[in-house]
């Protein structure tokens, strides 16, 4: 796998480089935002990351013109702290974003979730709802995890769908028994609770402490938006 | 602008008004003018032709005044140069004042009447049937005339200066709300052209502060965060040689200082703001679960909205959580969302958070919202200060119309709440 890293920072550059040479990428620098272009423009990468503070260009004018003439998967990072930055990337092509100081081993999963993501197809591509790792896939109706596939019922991945597609909203057990259909059997009031808790042992990283799917008390349940974000 | 228009309406009718007034008391007051003289002069002369000569008996007076009244449809007085009553037709008129010799008009003590001078010195008062009604009602329409003139003829002025001065107010609003873009379209070459031309240099230099505290801010941002970066990606790469605490420890180091610049830059560019950028419904029990779960602390409640800034408001939660956390150590950390009515006006939304720390003594509940406050006894590096935490989460609150405040909790601990009105 190629990929061209666009960062004025020499020194980051340099390590990150060799961070991911020896995560078995093949990686080219470049220092500038007009030279990253033509980088692109000659050879084929895979994936592009991209610092949005260069010397020549403004890192989000790279993207749109890398974006203009091609499809190639793009990470942005950056060191301003904006965080309409984020909107305003997403929105002009970038496939994710992270701020610096970044973990490096969420640089690279991330970086592996993009190119995973961009090997379906663009309709197959909408259906999925992501969070974090975890990633929804209504049209295959199939729940995976950093890529891993875990098993759900019909009736608890309708549950989860649900909560998810209304994520940040507090939904009470009432509400989530009436927008699920599945078989009547399965639906009862303390029964929500039972498939909540297999949901979360296929899906948390510690059932005992969920991240993802949160109880309030006396409310119901609620879906996290931002889940395996590291600062926000 | 309707207020300024009736005062400026009132002025007009006012000073016209008081025009007339002191006018009509002038004309009054003073001495009858000559053409007029000459007509109550003429009438002198007349009248001593048709009236009984001084010393004529009473009746014989009544009768030649009851003849010319009826002519003339008025009441008549005839008294002596001392004022003695010498004949009258309808109620007596009191004549004119002591030692005055002018004829002319009179108004005081008997309504509004005309005096005579004979030649001889006896005085003829007359005075219309029914003058004082006419004259009221006369001097109602006469009013009502000159308010009505004057609210055509001021109508269209006073209309163009509050409507330009209402331009200008909603610019001014638009600008405080902020958008910093405001400008005026200067109209004329009055004082509210001036006005508006000093509003539109005012406003200019807000943008271009405004925007520059921006750029700082990015800026400062960008250079205290790439060496951080550069720190934090060669804390991963010191591989296996390398202490792994040492390692872990260089991590947590690292994103403390990432959180704190986070924060500095946030307390800064609050500071500079009036109100919030961002105004949207915030459903806040389902913020606190997300944050909740972060720190390993409940959370419960009722479904409650604040109307603001999500990020900001995610950054209020989670830096109460995790205050709670810190010094409420393993200890459980319950948040609770509910909503408080309020008589009169909308339920104000409540957030509390608790934990069984140590608690803050009663000395220092103001103290902790301080920034940087470091209670007294406790070392660098403790974990023990509150840093900018609170003092964001204060800061937070008051941009959204609340406020924070940290009470004693029964059985040992705290609770801090934040009350939304």
């Amino acid at each position: 796998m190629r990929v061209l890293l666009i960062e004025d920072d020499r020194s980051l550059a340099a390590m990150l480089g060799e961070y991911l040479a020896e995560a078995g990428f093949a990686v080219e620098r470049v220092e500038e935002g007009g030279a990253g272009l033509a980088a692109l423009a000659d050879g084929s990468f895979d994936a592009v990351v991209l610092d949005v503070m260069l010397p020549d260009l403004d890192g989000f004018e790279v993207c749109r013109r890398a974006r203009a003439g091609s499809d190639v998967p793009i990470l942005m990072l950056t060191a301003r702290g904006d965080e309409t930055d984020r909107i305003v990337g997403l929105e002009l092509g970038a496939d994710d974003y992270l701020p610096k100081p970044f973990n490096p081993r969420e640089l690279l999963a991330r970086l592996r979730a993009i190119l995973r993501r961009r090997s379906l197809s663009p309709a197959e591509r909408a259906g999925v709802l992501r969070f974090g790792r975890l990633e929804i896939d209504r049209d295959a109706r199939e729940v995976r995890v950093e890529g891993e596939r875990r098993e759900l019922t019909s009736h608890q991945f309708e549950l989860l769908r649900v909560l998810a597609e209304n994520a940040g909203r507090v939904l009470s057990r009432d509400a989530l028994m009436q927008s699920v259909r599945g078989s009547p059997l399965e639906a009862f009031d303390r029964s929500v609770d039972v498939h909540v808790s297999r949901i979360r042992s296929a899906i948390e990283d510690d059932p005992r402490q969920p991240r993802r799917l949160l109880t309030v008390r006396g409310a119901g349940y609620v879906f996290a938006r931002s889940q395996d974000d590291a600062g926000d | 602008m309707r207020r300024l228009s009736l005062q400026l309406y009132g002025v007009c009718i006012g000073s016209l008004a008081l025009f007339f007034l002191l006018a009509s008391f002038a004309w009054m007051c003073g001495p009858a003018p000559p053409r007029e003289r000459a007509i109550f002069d003429g009438l002198a002369a007349m009248l001593v032709d048709v009236l009984p000569g001084p010393g004529a008996p009473r009746a014989e007076v009544d009768g030649a005044l009851a003849e010319l009244g009826e002519r003339f449809r008025t009441d008549l007085t005839l008294r002596g140069d001392d004022g003695a009553l010498l004949g009258a037709v309808g109620a007596p008129l009191p004549g004119p004042p002591p030692g005055r010799r002018e004829p002319g008009w009179l108004h005081r003590g008997g309504g509004h009447r005309a005096a005579v001078r004979l030649p001889d010195g006896r005085w003829l008062m007359s005075r219309a049937h029914r003058a004082r009604h006419w004259h009221g009602a006369a001097w109602l329409a006469g009013f009502g005339l000159l308010a009505v003139a004057v609210a055509v003829v001021a109508y269209p002025v006073v209309r163009r200066l509050t409507r330009r001065l209402e331009r200008l107010r909603a610019q001014v609003d638009t600008l405080g709300g902020g958008d910093l873009a405001a400008r005026v379209p200067v109209e004329g070459r009055d004082e509210v052209a001036a006005l508006a031309t000093s509003f539109n240099r005012a406003a200019e230099r807000i943008e271009r502060l405004v925007g520059a505290q921006r750029t700082l801010l990015a800026s400062a941002s960008h250079e205290l965060r790439s060496p951080l970066a550069r720190l934090r990606m060669g804390a991963e790469l010191l591989a296996g040689d390398a202490r792994p605490e040492l390692r872990e420890r260089m991590e947590k180091d690292v994103a403390e200082l990432d959180a704190l610049i986070a924060e500095l830059l946030l307390a800064s560019r609050l500071d500079g703001l009036e109100s919030l950028e961002r105004r949207e419904p915030v459903d806040l029990l389902g913020l606190v679960a997300e944050e909740a779960a972060r720190v390993g602390a409940s959370a419960e409640g009722e479904p409650a909205s604040v109307l603001g800034d999500p990020r900001l408001l995610r950054r209020l939660v989670r830096n109460l959580l995790e205050n709670a956390r810190r010094h409420g150590g393993d200890g459980p950390v319950d948040a609770r969302v509910g909503r408080e009515e309020v008589p009169g006006a909308e339920p104000a939304v409540r957030l509390r958070v608790f934990d069984r720390g140590p608690g803050v003594p009663a000395t220092e509940r103001e103290r902790i919202f301080e920034p940087f406050y470091r209670p007294e006894g406790v070392a660098e590096g403790d974990g023990g200060g509150f840093g900018l935490g609170l003092a964001l989460v204060r800061q937070i609150a008051r941009h959204h119309g609340g406020e924070v405040s940290c009470r004693p909790r029964a059985g040992g601990g705290s609770c801090f709440e934040v009350r939304f009105t």
